[in-house]
């Protein structure tokens, strides 16, 4: 299962928000909706098409755009003078790395005593998993056998 | 001097604690490791009661110990207490132990009671609040679960006067949360992950553990595994008696569900749905990696043991007996604890005082 790298840090985690905004802050959100709906932008592409919902600055957004990939939500490459960027994740995966990330966190608390898991969320080899799996398949031939 | 006494017995408590609890380790060790070897094949409520005898005995045998020593000065008065005891010494019990590092270990055993009970405290709660808070943002995009599905949840919760809540995420994650009034959290991925009798063993599974008070046990457990100097070990003996428990819940999901195998089944496609994830301090913690394995062979061990109850008759009335609280057992402990120490100290106050000091002179 792929992770996001870096870490999504939980700190500024918004309970009740949807999808990548619960990581992320307004502006942040509306450029990666606009990214994954059109990746390979520049700076002023951004700011032309987020400038039809709001004002906002052209510094403003190189500061955000900035901020996003060095915090590897994006990636750039320079094409002459300007950078374009791209989304890092599908919006599949970064949801589920967010997913991970509170998961993990909810994880840390399992030694804990207010809570009982059904199961321990560690990692288990995929073929020992198949085993059992063939052995429980082989019980119920057998059961609807007698 | 009311002070110095209960210095002197917090810092007993603690050592002879210590001296127990290590005995206490070694019977679960020895316990678990016959276990596994199959030289002793006990069923899992009696290893359960073996770790839990292991961690709860040591402390109230310190506390037994420490108020049978003490109660007498307290009971008859200092005047009576010293024209009988005519010993000429500042400190009781361990007082020839320790005599020359007094009064700073008495100190330092008090300001260890003080801040390993504040921190128990205060990370018990804390996890509360932190668990608390991460449910609220499990909701992610996720696919919404069946109304059958549903409504299978909303029967059996019913059923075992449970408080449910659903999560939205496509993991299948299932956990009982809360102490008193626990409530089952469940995910829409597990709704959508299981059938219907595969959901309901997991339901039966975390009913067992509400009906059982498993996570106030749990709770009552890590608190008397930090009153000794040993806590490290006593809470491997912990993560033992869990592996015994989740034994347990199954056996009675296997038995009021009549479908091992589907428990057995659910078991197998939750773990493998499971985020596989570096955070689990069982994988992280340092100086638990040994359990690491252990871990992934008691998971193979409750699926294989689920397998084995096909060939054998389980009834319902087998897992509502074992879903009861242990409520009997506490009220005997209690019951002979309280009884003893009065009787004693009615009887022949001093008794266990000279025991105490007897053997110490003969140890030292």
């Amino acid at each position: 299962m792929r992770r996001i790298n870096p870490k999504i840090t939980l700190r500024g985690f918004k309970p009740g928000a949807r999808g990548a905004a619960h990581v992320l802050g307004d502006l942040e959100t509306a450029v990666m909706e606009l990214l994954w709906r059109e990746p390979h932008q520049t700076v002023t592409e951004v700011e032309e098409r987020l400038q039809r919902g709001r004002e906002i600055a052209h510094t403003t957004v190189q500061t955000t755009l900035d901020r996003m990939h060095r915090k590897g939500y994006l990636t750039r490459e320079k094409q002459g003078k300007a950078f374009v960027y791209a989304p890092r994740y599908t919006r599949e995966e970064f949801e589920l790395g967010v997913a991970q990330e509170v998961l993990g966190a909810l994880l840390q608390q399992f030694t804990e005593p207010a809570l009982s898991a059904f199961v321990e969320l560690v990692s288990e080899d995929a073929s020992a998993l198949d085993q059992l799996e063939q052995m429980i398949r082989e019980k119920r031939r057998q059961q609807k056998g007698k | 001097m009311r002070g110095a006494v209960l210095i002197l017995a917090i810092e007993n408590f603690v050592l002879f604690g210590t001296l127990f609890a290590l005995g206490g380790f070694l019977l679960a060790w020895a316990a678990r490791a016959a276990a596994l070897r199959d030289a002793w094949q006990p069923h899992p409520v009696t290893l359960a009661r073996t770790f839990t005898f292991s961690v709860v005995a040591p402390p109230l045998a310190a506390l037994w110990l420490v108020a049978a020593s003490l109660l007498p000065e307290a009971w008859l008065g200092h005047k009576v207490f010293d024209s009988i005891h005519t010993a000429q010494h500042d400190l009781h019990l361990l007082g020839l132990f320790t005599a020359r590092i007094e009064p700073t270990l008495a100190y330092a055993t008090l300001l260890f009671v003080v801040s390993a009970s504040a921190f128990a405290l205060w990370s018990s709660v804390r996890a509360h609040a932190r668990i608390g808070g991460i449910i609220k943002r499990l909701e992610m995009h996720a696919q919404p679960p069946s109304p059958d599905k549903v409504a299978l949840v909303e029967r059996l919760a019913a059923r075992h006067n449970l408080d449910v809540g659903l999560v939205m995420s496509d993991y299948p994650l299932s956990f009982m949360w809360g102490y008193t009034r626990s409530k089952l959290l469940l995910s829409s991925g597990l709704l959508n992950t299981l059938t219907a009798e595969e959901l309901a063993g997991v339901l039966e599974h975390e009913a067992a553990h509400h009906a059982r008070r498993d996570n106030l046990i749990k709770l009552i457990l890590a608190v008397s595994s930090r009153l000794s100097l040993i806590f490290p070990l006593t809470r491997l003996v912990l993560l033992w008696r869990n592996e015994q428990v989740e034994l347990i819940c199954d056996e009675v999901a296997a038995s009021l569900t009549s479908s091992p195998l589907e428990v057995a089944s659910a078991l197998v496609k939750v773990r493998r749905g499971s985020p596989v994830s570096s955070y689990s301090p069982i994988v992280t913690a340092p100086g638990v990696s040994g359990f690491l394995a252990s871990d992934t062979h008691s998971f193979e061990r409750r699926v294989h043991r689920l397998l084995a109850f096909t060939d054998v008759l389980l009834t319902p009335a087998h897992g509502i007996r074992l879903s009861q609280p242990p409520i009997g057992v506490a009220l005997a402990v209690s019951f002979i604890f309280i009884f003893s120490l009065a009787l004693l100290s009615l009887l022949t106050p001093f008794t266990v005082h000279w025991a105490a000091e007897s053997i110490i002179q003969i140890i030292s």
